[in-house]
């Protein structure tokens, strides 16, 4: 397989490797130890240790070969899942701790990752286990359905980003909009986000999280609570280089002055009055001194990036001076939606984060089980390890099951709240429509749940930040347009923490002071930072130098600075910035590669990075001091955006449809076809790889999977058949195979729903009774048409109506199981399961029955070529009443002139001109965008031809017209067209949306039953509303006879008996019916009136007949007034 | 799949040329070069380009199927 499209998948499966490898590791030995103190003083601690993750293996005993392959888990509908385990420690005072192995449960395992079964497989060994040959994984099998954890964008690591937000001002009174938020994220990718806010008097607050509630300190306070520090140390360490700016030396006197309202002068005194605030938000030990309860607070919950307090408030200085430079109009806001200050939420550090959650709180609950357990028998003594392992298996442990249902639902169960933005929407399915669809969903980023409801459209917005990271064409039209991006397809998601142990001792070479050493600082000095930790100060006319000799050495000397380390650099030149250099190493950032000119190498750079970089995008931009050159001007195009051939030719939203239609395109969804179950899947029966293709069809492979045939367009307005989009199909084209295409429908039927047991789940399973069979207790047949085993023979043709499968009940009662939807298939195939894998002789409880429904066109399905110009089938016109060019060729496809001029795609022009070039020359055509040309502007370019003339050469060079118009002869009368006819070869696809998933035809029905009415639903057989606006234009038109027909005789009409005296139609009862009396019809008589005389026969809908029940519910009577048509004449 | 019989667009059966256009374009000369596809298609007398194009743009994906046949063992016998 390609290693390039390995790589698309790359984001998911190598963040679940960190998961299951160093990061549960990491995780593990953060979780802090908890403990209870028994009786007689003694205390018991105890902590994780050890985590161990298994490859899934089948729970039963009694196989020759226990591993669990990912299609049986799709099979049996079961989740593909691994044993986990760890070690318990327990420890009695100081003395050695005890080692209790515990086994968590089964933590879903995702395919393809470094402890699935099918980890380093080869092409051949997959496809023995029934999965594609080029199998990339990334996504886990949670009840036999493939589901996948959505990127969602997260804000940078460990940066103090200026921001301005309305909100910030609700926080209480004079709090402002601005704040310098930094979300600060350990080694273990636990985050916490801290604000630090500027409040009008000229103070400011740091707020932070605890348990989802916020908290604010005075900054000042919190310097002191750090480090022992004099407010003469503060008022200069703040005020570097703006001693005489009166509104700098205002706020950090009253930042100071607030620090002093506490009445707490030293560290330790501040450490205790924290400490005792918070001691109830943080559920300290009661046995913690107060002091010891501040120092937890400032390493659990302030900059827990950071290790040591004196880093802790050398990055409050920072953010304190960034935030008055931003409160002073010196500095501007950050943009929090541009991806420079943008990473992603992977996959495998949200499911870090949860296991680490839930580890933490086993703990707490383990230590409430033990408290119980003493408190309940106090004989029992806790220092014996029988009570610990009772305690240990009396404690509910959900861990793995909170991963699990992660996956089902999407949904994230939190007490912390885990710093997310959203606690649902994480999860999605991965569908194998085609494989553009499927490539698509690992490639995804969403902005959050937050924003699809946000009214404004900033956030949508595409900014020029983006470029290379996130695809500016491939995003939805409509809701989540702007919200739900996808990844350049050269963009990379950093996922190793890169070693940045020597860039320290490189930078102070190049002239750095570090910062541990105490430096002198002085107004010409910026700030070095590496990973949000400030390791020195630079000559802020160094910094530019400096960056540029640290890219140098990511380029030449890759083990002092990583390829993957991203250095960012605020030059002092640039205005209303605050001058820094910026490094960082940590995982989850966007990177991508460009050439860098000085060494001719390829190297990444991140988002951040970008914006002060100054990167040639053509030869042409290049001069003398360019540093950075694009390698390709695609690079800022996705995977399917980069599929469209001259995109660049095409009116921008063309392209943006077309990155839609893609998806929605029949092709080969999957090679395994015997071994996929899905409810619905699309092929197509003769795809063919298109002659004019970008380069990014060859690098992903894309022709394995191919999605669409070659046809002969003519653009000519025809028959009448192709106004509005539609189109002309030559029949016989059609006949011979164009088009051609079938759909997969897999029926499950389930013996354990059937039976009404739902076992699934459930840790007892008792076999069952039922199984399929077509032969009763007595031994007669039950359903001739079907098998002996009870199943359809493969190859039957199944109608609506016909038996899908016989079997006998628990209660040894025969069934039989009919084929229900309207449409009636081939049986492809029929796989009998069982889904009690942990049971190796467990009969088949579960059958599915492939049916093949035959999907060739039929009119009003749709196509669409790959320029977002798509189209219904109008008619299949006789080949031998279409038009002809000079040499015999009649079309496959017609479509209306009035296709272009409007939507501008030129694209699809020269497609149809180059693809007739193409064939005539045996070539294939490349089309990638800003391929011809790119030299314009340079000596290279001085000769090249444009991209008409290129393709124009080479049809005239073929003998056709250089324009790749023909002359056409009338199919009809055989003479000569009047003008030429554009004509050539254009890729059109197929689309999944066809008339035969949509009609909705009904005389009569299926009815509500409570009104009569027929149904909505065309599942159900129900009707299309004939609503008030068409009853309006019904009336208008006079047309009575129709609006009775349709709100009349095909609604609800209906025959009641009224009594024409009272007026009543409830109170006609029927009389009851004496023995002697045989006739059919009964007599009827009125209740209130005692007498049948007046009882008529009326037609009425029925839902007037419940209108006048309801009514008299409530005490109130509806006099009809009525009299027989014959009356009624008298009358007048 | 398999190549279809006949052309979409004019009806001329290329089904019985897939194997010999195969044949063709996997040959190396004695420059150690492979044939042109064009060149291939000259040789089998396919002149129209859309008969061209059925053969050119061929994927034939049976092969990449039958890896799946789950009646192997029959189809091996």
């Amino acid at each position: 397989m390609s290693q390039s499209r390995e790589r698309l998948f790359a984001p998911h499966v190598d963040s679940f490797n960190y998961f299951l490898g160093p990061g549960i590791r990491a995780a593990v030995n953060n979780i802090q130890k908890d403990f209870v103190v028994g009786p007689n003083d003694e205390r018991l601690t105890f902590w994780w240790e050890d985590p161990m993750i298994m490859k899934p293996t089948k729970s039963g005993s009694g196989y020759k070969d226990n591993r669990l392959f990912p299609k049986t888990c799709r099979e049996s509908k079961t989740s593909y899942t691994g044993a986990f385990s760890a070690q318990l420690c327990v420890q009695i005072n100081d003395n050695e701790p005890t080692k209790l192995h515990r086994r968590i449960g089964n933590l879903p395992i995702m395919v393809k990752s470094s402890r699935c079964q099918l980890h380093n497989f080869n092409a051949k060994q997959l496809v023995l286990r029934g999965e594609e040959e080029t199998e990339a994984g990334g996504y886990f099998v949670i009840n036999g359905l493939e589901k996948l954890i959505r990127l969602v964008i997260a804000y940078r690591k460990n940066y103090p980003m200026a921001v301005v937000r309305g909100a910030y001002s609700k926080r209480g009174t004079r709090y402002t909009n601005f704040g310098i938020q930094m979300r600060c994220v350990r080694d273990d990718q636990s985050a916490r986000t801290v604000i630090l806010h500027y409040l009008n008097d000229g103070t400011s607050m740091f707020s932070f999280n605890i348990r989802r509630q916020q908290f604010f300190v005075s900054v000042g306070f919190l310097m002191k609570a750090l480090v022992d520090v004099s407010d003469k140390q503060i008022h200069d360490d703040v005020l570097v280089g703006e001693e005489e700016n009166t509104f700098f030396v205002s706020c950090v006197e009253q930042i100071l002055l607030q620090s002093h309202s506490f009445g707490c002068f030293t560290r330790a005194s501040v450490l205790a009055y924290i400490g005792q605030r918070f001691r109830t938000a943080c559920r300290w030990p009661p046995w913690y001194t107060d002091q010891q309860c501040g120092e937890d607070l400032l390493k659990e919950f302030i900059l827990v990036h950071l290790n040591t307090n004196k880093e802790k408030y050398q990055m409050l200085v920072l953010m304190l001076r960034k935030l008055l430079y931003l409160a002073s109009g010196r500095l501007n806001r950050e943009m929090e939606d541009s991806p420079e200050y943008h990473e992603v939420l992977l996959p495998g550090h949200l499911i870090l984060n949860i296991v680490k959650e839930q580890m933490t709180l086993w703990l707490a609950q383990f230590r409430k089980t033990i408290e119980k357990h003493l408190s309940d028998y106090p004989s029992e003594n806790v220092t014996d390890p029988a009570v610990w392992k009772k305690c240990a298996d009396k404690t509910p442990n959900p861990i793995c099951k909170r991963v699990e249902y992660l996956l089902s639902t999407g949904n994230v169960v939190t007490d912390s709240g885990l710093d997310l933005q959203q606690i649902s929407g994480f999860s999605i399915q991965a569908e194998r429509l085609n494989f553009l669809r499927f490539i698509s969903h690992f490639r995804s980023v969403h902005r959050g749940h937050f924003f699809t409801e946000m009214k404004t459209t900033e956030v949508r917005k595409l900014l020029p930040q983006s470029w290379g990271f996130v695809c500016p064409v491939h995003t939805p039209d409509g809701s989540p347009c702007g919200l739900l991006n996808h990844l350049a397809a050269r963009c990379e998601i950093v996922q190793a923490k890169a070693d940045t142990d020597l860039i320290p001792r490189t930078l102070v070479g190049l002239g750095m002071s570090p910062a541990a050493e105490d430096p002198h600082i002085t107004a010409d000095s910026a700030p070095v930072l590496i990973d949000g930790r400030i390791v020195g100060f630079l000559p802020k006319e160094k910094l530019g130098e400096v960056a540029h000799q640290l890219r140098y050495l990511r380029v030449s000397q890759p083990h002092i600075v990583d390829p993957t380390v991203e250095i960012a650099c605020f030059p002092h030149t640039q205005h209303f910035s605050y001058p820094m250099i910026f490094i960082q190493s940590t995982p989850a950032r966007y990177m991508r590669p460009v050439r860098f000119r000085p060494t001719g190498a390829e190297t990444f750079i991140g988002s951040l990075e970008q914006s002060s970089l100054d990167i040639a995008c053509l030869p042409a931009d290049v001069t003398d001091q360019t540093v950075f050159e694009e390698l390709s001007p695609t690079s800022m195009l996705s995977v399917v955006a980069s599929l469209t051939p001259f995109s660049d030719y095409n009116q921008s939203p063309r392209n943006l449809y077309q990155c839609q239609m893609g998806k929605q395109t029949m092709g080969i969804p999957t090679h395994a076809l015997p071994y996929r179950h899905d409810g619905k899947s699309y092929r197509m029966t003769h795809p063919q790889k298109p002659v004019v293709r970008c380069q990014a069809q060859e690098t992903y492979s894309m022709n394995d999977y191919p999605t669409g045939t070659n046809a002969c367009v003519a653009v000519i307005s025809y028959t009448g058949f192709d106004m509005e989009d539609a189109m002309i199909i030559n029949k016989s084209a059609y006949e011979r195979g164009f088009g051609h295409a079938c759909i997969y429908m897999t029926k499950e039927i389930s013996l354990e729903e059937e039976s009404g047991r739902k076992t699934r789940g459930k840790a007892e399973y008792r076999r069952l009774n039922s199984q399929f069979c077509n032969i009763d207790l007595s031994g007669n047949v039950i359903e001739p048409r079907l098998d002996i085993d009870g199943l359809p023979k493969v190859g039957t043709y199944i109608n609506e109506g016909d038996p899908l499968c016989a079997f006998l009940g628990e209660d040894g009662k025969p069934h039989v199981k009919f084929h229900k939807g309207q449409e009636g298939g081939t049986v492809e195939a029929v796989t009998l399961v069982t889904t009690h894998t942990a049971d190796p002789s467990a009969k088949p409880d579960l059958v599915r029955i492939r049916l093949r429904v035959n999907r060739n066109p039929v009119i009003g399905d749709k196509f669409s070529s790959r320029h977002g110009q798509k189209g219904v089938l109008s008619v299949l016109w006789q080949q031998t009443d279409m038009p002809f060019t000079e040499s015999g060729i009649t079309p496959d496809c017609i479509i209306n002139p009035h296709a272009f001029p409007s939507r501008m795609t030129i694209g699809m022009m020269i497609e149809s001109m180059a693809g007739k070039a193409g064939g005539a020359h045996g070539i294939f055509q490349d089309s990638t965008p800003f391929e011809f040309n790119r030299n314009k502007g340079t000596p290279m370019g001085e000769d090249e031809k444009t991209l008409i003339d290129y393709v124009g050469e080479q049809l005239a060079k073929a003998g056709f017209n250089y324009q790749g118009s023909e002359p056409m002869y009338s199919g009809v009368s055989g003479e000569l067209l009047r003008a030429d006819i554009f004509f050539g070869s254009v890729y059109y696809q197929r689309l999944r949306h066809m008339v035969s998933d949509k009609y909705q035809v009904r005389t009569t029905g299926p009815i509500n039953p409570l009104t009569h009415q027929p149904i909505k639903g065309r599942k159900l057989g129900g009707g299309i509303r004939l609503g008030e606006m068409e009853r309006d234009s019904l009336l208008a038109h006079g047309v009575s006879f129709l609006l009775q027909d349709r709100l009349m005789h095909c609604s609800d009409e209906t025959e009641a008996y009224m009594c024409q005296k009272c007026g009543s139609l409830v109170s006609v009862i029927a009389n009851p019916r004496s023995s002697a009396e045989q006739t059919s019809s009964l007599s009827r008589s009125c209740r209130a009136c005692g007498t049948g005389e007046f009882v008529g026969k009326v037609r009425v809908p029925y839902v007037l007949l419940y209108l006048i029940n309801e009514l008299s519910c409530m005490n109130l009577k509806l006099i009809i007034k009525a009299s027989s048509y014959a009356q009624a004449l008298e009358d007048d | 799949m398999i190549i279809p019989v006949r052309c979409f667009t004019c009806g001329k059966i290329i089904g019985d040329k897939w194997e010999q256009y195969m044949e063709l374009i996997s040959h190396v000369d004695a420059n150690g070069e492979k044939m042109q596809e064009g060149k291939a298609l000259d040789i089998l007398k396919i002149d129209r380009y859309c008969c061209r194009i059925m053969l050119l743009t061929h994927v034939d994906l049976i092969g990449k199927l039958l890896l799946y046949n789950t009646s192997a063992a029959t189809v091996a016998e």
